[in-house]
């Protein structure tokens, strides 16, 4: 049974022609990925689209997987690099991006003292304001805190995937928690 | 990870503490020791309300947007089914045969190729169907093969026979005048079935050509029409041999 098997046994057997292998893996990361990939780009059709090129780009570059690494952290790498590909792309077809150095986006939600919106439209509003203040961070900061919140991952697994100290990983956590604590002073926040 | 002494200690939360604390990845006893000095420090409370603020944010934002979210069907070459072996002889005929499927389905190739194919099929068509055998033809149109029967001789007049040596002499004329005719003849013959458009042969002319067991041609008979310009005045080898056995008898 292939769901006994560990990740990277599978992909021996998958690098073995056995396509059933790399299917259970895909069932088994799938999720996660497209969780990673949401928190990174904040669209549902670009992480569903990130999601796929993940999996084919790993499937095409199944017999360069050495096993030096861990089969989760090799599939986080390869969707990080997907989601930056598509935010790249965006910016090239000067789409509306995530991405906000200078906070002008952020600047454009700030409401005004007179202007009164229902209670629905200010939630919207202020998701979609941490919805780009996640997207202004840092790649390496971005990542851990959305391998935290949408992928659900200890501290343990994200040190693991990363190939990164646990230190290293809670102390990026915190400054991405402190980073995007200044950005949304710039604008009225409640917490409901 | 934590200093035994923590709680006698002014110490304040370490950043990694702190971020431990905030997620519950800590074991109940150092908990029980963090909620004890929160209880007594400002600043790590407040350090710790400003990192629950976003916290909370991100916590809001996943469940509101993500988690509801139906994960997308992931699809690839893995899923693809195996293509079955076949042996050399069939993967070869099968490899053409795909080869020339690919081929039709490009657009430019197929717009030029099915006309042709199509103008190809059309003549063969036409040819299998207008143009007669050429070997069953030659039997029933070749015009020395037909047969005239031997005119007979009015009514009253006189049958005078004629001397030998006249005879031979008439004969030899006859052949010589037959080989010119037959010359003329082949000549109309190949004029008319050239001019002609063909045609198909009519049942009766079927009947009247051939016998039952013959196989019918389709091949285009001269018409009679073909040769009214020309008048036969050759006396026939035929009408003398009856005339000089008429002779005899007598």
């Amino acid at each position: 049974m292939l769901t006994n098997l560990t990740d990277e046994q599978l992909v021996d057997l998958a690098v073995s022609d056995n396509s059933e292998a790399f299917g259970e893996i895909v069932k088994r990361w799938e999720r996660k990925i497209f969780a990673l990939c949401f928190g990174m780009l904040g669209r549902e059709d670009e992480a569903g689209d990130a999601a796929q090129e993940t999996f084919i780009a790993a499937y095409r570059n199944l017999s360069n997987f050495r096993g030096e690494a861990k089969v989760s952290s090799w599939l986080h790498r390869i969707a990080v690099n997907q989601c930056l590909t598509v935010k790249r792309r965006k910016k090239t077809r000067s789409e509306e991006f995530l991405d906000d150095e200078d906070g002008s986006a952020e600047n454009a939600f700030v409401a005004s003292p007179l202007y009164m919106p229902s209670v629905e439209t200010e939630k919207a509003e202020r998701l979609v304001i941490i919805r780009q203040a996640v997207g202004s961070l840092p790649v390496d900061l971005r990542q851990v805190i959305v391998m935290k919140e949408f992928e659900e991952m200890t501290f343990q697994e994200i040190s693991e995937t990363l190939d990164l100290p646990l230190s290293t990983v809670k102390s990026r956590l915190y400054t991405a928690l402190k980073q995007l604590r200044m950005k949304l002073e710039r604008v009225p926040l409640e917490i409901a | 990870m934590f200093d035994q002494d923590f709680k006698k200690s002014s110490r304040c939360f370490s950043e990694e503490e702190l971020v431990s604390y905030l997620y519950n990845e800590i074991d109940d006893s150092e908990r029980t020791l963090l909620d004890d000095h929160l209880g007594d420090c400002i600043t790590c409370t407040d350090e710790f309300a400003g990192l629950s603020e976003p916290r909370f944010s991100v916590y809001r934002w996943q469940k509101t947007e993500f988690a509801d979210l139906a994960t997308p069907v992931i699809f690839g070459p893995w899923e693809e089914a195996p293509v079955p072996e076949v042996n050399a002889v069939e993967s070869s005929s099968a490899s053409w045969i795909h080869a020339l499927l690919a081929a039709f389905r490009r657009p430019a190739f197929a717009f030029t190729a099915v006309p042709i194919v199509i103008l190809i099929s059309f003549t063969v068509g036409l040819y299998v169907k207008y143009v007669p055998n050429a070997k069953d033809d030659v039997a029933t149109t070749n015009p020395e093969t037909v047969v005239q029967a031997p005119s007979e001789p009015a009514a009253g007049s006189t049958i005078v026979p004629l001397p030998r040596v006249e005879k031979k002499r008439m004969v030899e004329t006859h052949l010589a005048a037959n080989e010119n005719t037959k010359a003329k003849n082949s000549t109309q013959y190949a004029k008319a079935v050239k001019s002609s458009a063909p045609r198909q042969l009519m049942k009766n002319e079927v009947a009247s050509t051939n016998t039952p067991n013959k196989p019918v041609s389709y091949r285009r008979a001269p018409r009679l029409s073909d040769f009214e310009e020309e008048e036969d005045n050759s006396v026939r080898l035929a009408d003398l041999l009856a005339e000089s056995d008429r002779d005899r008898d007598k």
